[in-house]
């Protein structure tokens, strides 16, 4: 009897075991591709004009203790960049945040360009899960661009929210909302 | 049973969605639209007919006893391999269907053809049997999302095919739609098939 767990134990070890080491094997070779595809949906050009128009990359902040003071505060921040031109003039802040208020499937993740007087550049969805069709429309431009120009000294409450996909919209509005909550903070 | 007989049953005899009705959950959620219907029907083929050419080739190695969790083992790699593809290679699909990939692991559809043909059967009719069944799936999926699709954007495969002065039927792309629609394309299977055999 006790012979027996041994062999369907070893049996399904072995299984398991190669089952990982081919997922391994694949997870190698197919992970530089996967972390240009992550790297490119983020910062594409599309990506950059949107969040601040006339930005040709985003970079790390300078001040990196600062990031991780923020990171340390706040639950939802990812990350804050600094966007340059061509010529590497500084044009504002990139904040990249969750939203504090899920959607329905989840927390929206989003950039939001600052520029250095304190007005909205723009804002873009970094990754989503809402219904396809309804609250991915919270990632087009027609609903995007109407944050572009808003004072970001002060939370925005007053929106148009896409009919039908309400909760979505709240989500993405929270997220707007914690990026200038971070600024005001710790950045003006 | 020949061959053609096998593949046919999966499409339309035993047609997984229309007629089974097993694994419902990523079915309702991803056919918002065509092209995720699409791209969720070709990921179940590759998962079935891959975990089906295994189980079939180990029936004999595996013992009943622990059937199941070896059956669970073999499709979760499956589908983490089709995961990490598809993450490499289509990438805007991968992000489109996000969640529901990884989910096809507890897709019933192909635990059950584990269990009910390729654990008893050769590998050649069990790699029938995943396409079969692969196919039926996706043409049920391409049918349900297409509707959807028409009916909730006024659109396929995102390209506007309706007046803009279509106002869309919302409920389509929503939860309940997706229920409406596919007991009324069930209906329709049912009456169609009856009125054939009559």
């Amino acid at each position: 009897m006790k012979n027996s767990y041994v062999r369907l134990g070893g049996i399904l070890f072995l299984i398991a075991a190669i089952s990982a080491g081919v997922l391994a094997f694949l997870n190698d070779s197919t992970k530089d591709l996967i972390a240009k595809n992550e790297a490119m949906a983020a910062t594409s050009p599309e990506v950059l004009e949107a969040v601040m128009p006339g930005s040709v990359m985003f970079n790390d902040y300078a001040d990196a203790a600062l990031v991780e003071t923020i990171k340390s505060e706040n639950g939802k921040f990812v990350n804050l960049q600094t966007a340059v031109d061509g010529s590497n003039n500084e044009l504002g802040y990139v904040v990249r945040t969750f939203s504090t208020v899920a959607g329905y499937g989840g927390d929206m993740e989003l950039f939001v360009g600052i520029s250095p007087d304190g007005k909205i550049t723009g804002v873009n969805v970094v990754s989503h899960s809402e219904t396809s069709g309804l609250g991915s429309r919270t990632t087009e431009p027609s609903f995007t661009s109407q944050f572009a120009g808003k004072d970001a000294t002060a939370e925005i409450t007053d929106f148009d929210a896409i009919t039908g996909a309400t909760k979505s919209s709240k989500s993405f509005l929270s997220a707007v909302n914690n990026a200038i909550s971070i600024y005001d903070q710790y950045l003006k | 049973m020949n061959k053609l007989d096998i593949f046919k049953n999966g499409v339309t005899k035993e047609n997984p969605i229309l007629v089974q009705q097993v694994g419902m959950c990523a079915t309702l959620a991803v056919t918002t639209s065509l092209l995720n219907g699409i791209g969720m029907g070709i990921a179940v083929i590759a998962v079935l007919t891959g975990s089906n050419i295994v189980i079939s080739l180990l029936r004999k190695f595996i013992p009943d006893e622990v059937r199941i969790p070896a059956f669970v083992i073999i499709i979760a790699a499956f589908t983490t391999i089709v995961d990490l593809l598809m993450h490499a290679y289509t990438f805007a699909l991968y992000q489109a269907l996000g969640v529901f990939i990884p989910l096809i692991v507890v897709n019933c559809l192909i635990l059950a053809r584990a269990e009910a043909f390729a654990f008893k059967n050769g590998v050649v009719d069990s790699i029938v049997d995943g396409l079969g069944m692969g196919v039926g799936y996706l043409v049920a999926m391409i049918l349900l999302s297409s509707v959807r699709e028409f009916l909730g954007n006024g659109t396929l495969f995102g390209i506007n095919v309706l007046p803009a002065s279509y106002e869309p039927m919302m409920i389509a792309i929503q939860p309940p739609g997706a229920f409406i629609i596919l007991g009324l394309l069930i209906g329709l299977v049912n009456y169609l098939s009856r009125r054939k055999k009559a």
